[in-house]
């Protein structure tokens, strides 16, 4: 055989090299294989991107429910500390003077609806 | 020359089928690079099941980043950057000590009527399996990717005067090693 370095031997160990070129195969279950998992991995990344989203979600629910209830926090903190001093509710019942108990349970049941009513609206 | 013009375009069309339409164009994508791909890589690992896990892996990159291929300039060479980078990392993980010039757990198909023929690309494969993987990889590319030194360069990221020595180096074991080989048996 000629000298390894000769550019002729070269062209034939090419072609001898190339010849075999095209013997080599992939396993047969390697397409399968590879789209299935393929396919696990694209669904996971979903799944993982539907729980970024429903995290930051609640998040920022969580965040705006602190900021609109603030200020009801407190207008339910001064009217509390009004009913605690025996001041009568704008809205209680009439006939309900006739009980302060239930007078106050009244007011406060009145305060808590109203409360939620425009909670619901706001959100 | 045709063929690689023909490939590279149809790599492109596969690469941006790939970023429109995400894993339900991985199918194609397969179908076009898996057997070349499977070839490099076992350069490299030496071995197939190796090689077969390494493309798995590569090509699963590819569902977090569907157009990644596509933003490339050229996404062969990137996909062939991103299986050796593959296959070293297995190779560097396994380090087996099997006895490299047998070619047991590599998929070879030899036409069945052409002994003499399977013989000598048999002999080939145990060559190549033989030499270092920064050689193996080289001639592999070289030879059956069709791929110019500086190609092969910008894949390996090496110097073309660098790809060219390795080359040189693994041509002349592959002469030794192949000194034998009836080349007739091939040129017919």
């Amino acid at each position: 055989m000629a000298k390894p370095h000769d550019d002729d031997s070269f062209q034939e160990l090419e072609a001898l090299i190339r010849s075999a070129g095209d013997a080599m195969q992939a396993s047969g279950d390697l397409r399968p294989r590879v789209l299935e998992a393929a396919r696990q991995r694209r669904d996971c990344l979903s799944f993982q991107g539907l729980l970024r989203q429903a995290a930051i979600l609640l998040l920022v629910g969580g965040m705006l429910s602190a900021v609109v209830a603030e200020p009801w926090e407190r207008a339910s903190d001064r009217e509390a500390a009004a009913l605690s001093r025996g001041e009568r509710h704008p809205f209680s019942d009439a006939t309900s003077a006739r009980d302060p108990g239930w007078s106050m349970v009244e007011s406060f049941t009145d305060l808590r609806r109203r409360q939620a009513n425009l909670l619901r609206f706001d959100l | 020359m045709a063929e690689p013009n023909d490939f590279t375009s149809r790599m492109r069309e596969t690469a941006d089928r790939l970023a429109a339409h995400g894993v339900d164009a991985l199918g194609a994508l397969f179908d076009l690079t898996a057997r070349r791909l499977v070839r490099f890589a076992a350069a490299i690992t030496k071995h197939q099941q190796d090689a077969e896990d390494v493309v798995q892996a590569a090509l699963l990159r590819l569902v977090h980043e569907p157009a990644l291929l596509a933003s490339t300039q050229c996404p062969w060479a990137y996909l062939l950057r991103m299986v050796r980078n593959e296959a070293l990392a297995t190779l560097r993980r396994n380090q087996r000590k099997n006895a490299v010039n047998q070619v047991g757990d590599f998929i070879l198909v030899f036409p069945v009527d052409e002994a003499e023929r399977a013989e000598s690309q048999l002999a080939v494969w145990k060559a190549i399996r033989s030499l270092p993987a920064e050689q193996a990889e080289v001639v592999v590319l070289k030879i059956w990717e069709n791929l110019t030194f500086a190609e092969i360069g910008h894949v390996l990221d090496a110097s073309l005067n660098t790809v060219a020595s390795r080359y040189k180096y693994a041509m002349a074991k592959l002469a030794k090693s192949l000194a034998n080989i009836n080349h007739e048996a091939y040129h017919g």
